[in-house]
């Protein structure tokens, strides 16, 4: 069955490419192995991240930047997360609404539900990203779930990443939280169309400026995602920092630190799994947790002592 | 291995609301099904890119505009080119008892009145969905 996807796969079958995604998606051995026949043809791609606030205009502006790349006659692929419900598990998945424009059989739009995942982009929207890298899709989207907090992980999983902004989404550049401004490599400020934009751009860029420590100072791109306004220099600015990637062995140093955070990602699920899914782990848990109750340990000693079968040259 | 199921909520045609689409896709959502919402003025074939793209179990278009009988069979066809023949599409809307008879016979697995409990949509989806589960891997 596996096999005959592979062949459709590599014939450039869109629904071969749907169902090997989903069997990713579910996970286990099965996902596992398609990931790993697949990753030989993994790398090609140029990965965008597009995160910032709930409805910032991230899914509008993917569909405009996207046109402009099939001008150019490249081929897209998106990837994007909407929460899952914590209660329900259920999920509305509706950046579609906003990708109208750019769906032709160029765009090949994959949305993904967090299913639990805490971070704004599940490990599994990279997997998925794999999947369109090895069916040949030239430029890969990677939209995050509207933030209300910080999206690090986003860095390891794209080669550029945007911050759309809105000049109404936290009163003032001041109250940005730093990590945010750290992760962006470009930032927006969408809906431009509104009051206070251009300053809040300025505001922006000279706070970018104070502290660049690198350099590339991110650029600020001011757009109107709705009416097309700066989307040719979102664009541009994207292109611009794929071409100071492109210098001096950044990207491949950039590939080296994503595949390393991909690994240990990888490893650490699989530890987790393993350690807490052992019945000798479980019981001396129980055992463990009743000294504690009991007022005879810590909670520190506890966790140290539990972590013992894992104590590999801890001393060192 | 038990995974959300998930289905795509479209709404082809030219009226211009979605009332009914965003119900059905939230009772839906609450019932722990992930929901593919595509929004107003889908296209037959915007339908079908989205259905093949996202790999939804169940396709369900919500009509207004009267122009049923050529939207619904008309994607179930493409839905059949494109090797989506397992793929059960059903529909809601004010659909005439005779319509819905001729819809059935095309290939339409149900259709959903304006007054139907969307529980009763949920139960019927969760049906659906084990059916084919089984088919496939039997
Ligand atoms: N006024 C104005 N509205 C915009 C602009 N860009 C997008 N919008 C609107 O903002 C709303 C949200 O846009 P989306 O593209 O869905 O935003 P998003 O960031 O993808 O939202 P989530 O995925 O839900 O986090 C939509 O109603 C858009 O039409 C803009 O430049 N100006
Ligand atoms: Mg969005």
């Amino acid at each position: 069955m596996t096999q005959d996807y592979f062949d459709r796969f590599f014939a450039g079958e869109t629904l071969a490419a749907s169902r090997l995604m989903s069997i990713v998606e579910a996970g286990g051995k099965a996902g596992e192995a398609v990931l790993n026949r697949l990753f030989p043809e993994v790398g090609r791609a140029y990965r965008i991240g597009v995160t910032g606030f709930t409805g910032a205009g991230k899914s509008t502006l993917v569909d405009a930047v996207s046109r402009r790349y099939r001008d150019a006659e490249k081929s897209v692929g998106v990837i994007a997360e909407d929460p899952s419900s914590p209660f329900t598990g259920g999920a509305i998945l509706g950046d579609r609404v906003r990708m109208q424009q750019a769906s032709d059989d160029g765009v090949f739009i994959r949305s993904i539900a967090s299913r639990g995942s805490e971070t704004g982009l599940s490990a599994c929207a990279t997997q998925l990203a794999d999947v369109l890298d090895a069916f040949g899709r030239d430029i890969i989207f990677l939209e995050t779930i509207g933030i209300g907090q910080l999206e690090y992980r986003i860095r390891h999983m794209a080669h550029t990443t945007c911050v759309v902004l809105t000049p109404d989404a936290g009163d003032d550049v001041q109250s940005l939280k730093s990590g945010l401004m750290e992760v962006g490599e470009v930032f927006v400020v969408n809906k431009a169309d509104r009051e206070n934009a251009r300053r809040y751009a300025d505001d922006l860029r000279s706070m970018l400026e104070l502290r660049q420590n690198a350099d590339w100072l991110p650029p600020v791109v001011e757009t109107v995602g709705t009416r097309e306004k700066g989307i040719g220099e979102l664009h541009e600015a994207i292109e611009r920092h794929r071409e100071y990637l492109s210098q001096d062995g950044r990207l491949e140093e950039k590939r080296v630190e994503s595949l390393r955070d991909r690994v240990t990602l990888v490893a650490d699920e699989r530890l987790r799994e393993l350690f807490w899914g052992n019945d000798t782990i479980r019981k001396k848990l129980d055992s463990i947790v009743a000294s504690v109750v009991a007022g005879k340990k810590s909670p520190y000693e506890a966790a140290r002592e539990i972590l013992e079968p894992l104590a590999i040259n801890s001393r060192k | 291995m038990k995974r959300p199921i998930k289905v795509l909520v479209a709404k082809p045609g030219l009226d211009g609301h979605d009332r009914g689409a965003k119900i059905v896709a939230n009772a839906l959502r609450d019932a722990g099904i992930e929901v593919i919402y595509t929004g107003l003025h889908q296209t037959p074939e915007m339908i079908l890119d989205a259905a093949l793209q996202e790999d939804v179990d169940v396709v369900s278009l919500s009509i207004l505009s009267g122009a049923h009988m050529t939207l619904l069979p008309r994607v179930r066809d493409l839905m059949d080119e494109k090797g989506l023949d397992d793929v059960p599409l059903v529909g809601g809307g004010i659909i005439p008892e005779g319509d819905v008879k001729k819809l059935k016979k095309m290939g339409v697995s149900e259709i959903f009145g304006p007054g139907t409990d969307t529980r009763d949509i949920v139960s019927y989806i969760n049906e659906l969905f084990e059916h084919r589960s089984k088919k496939r891997a039997g």
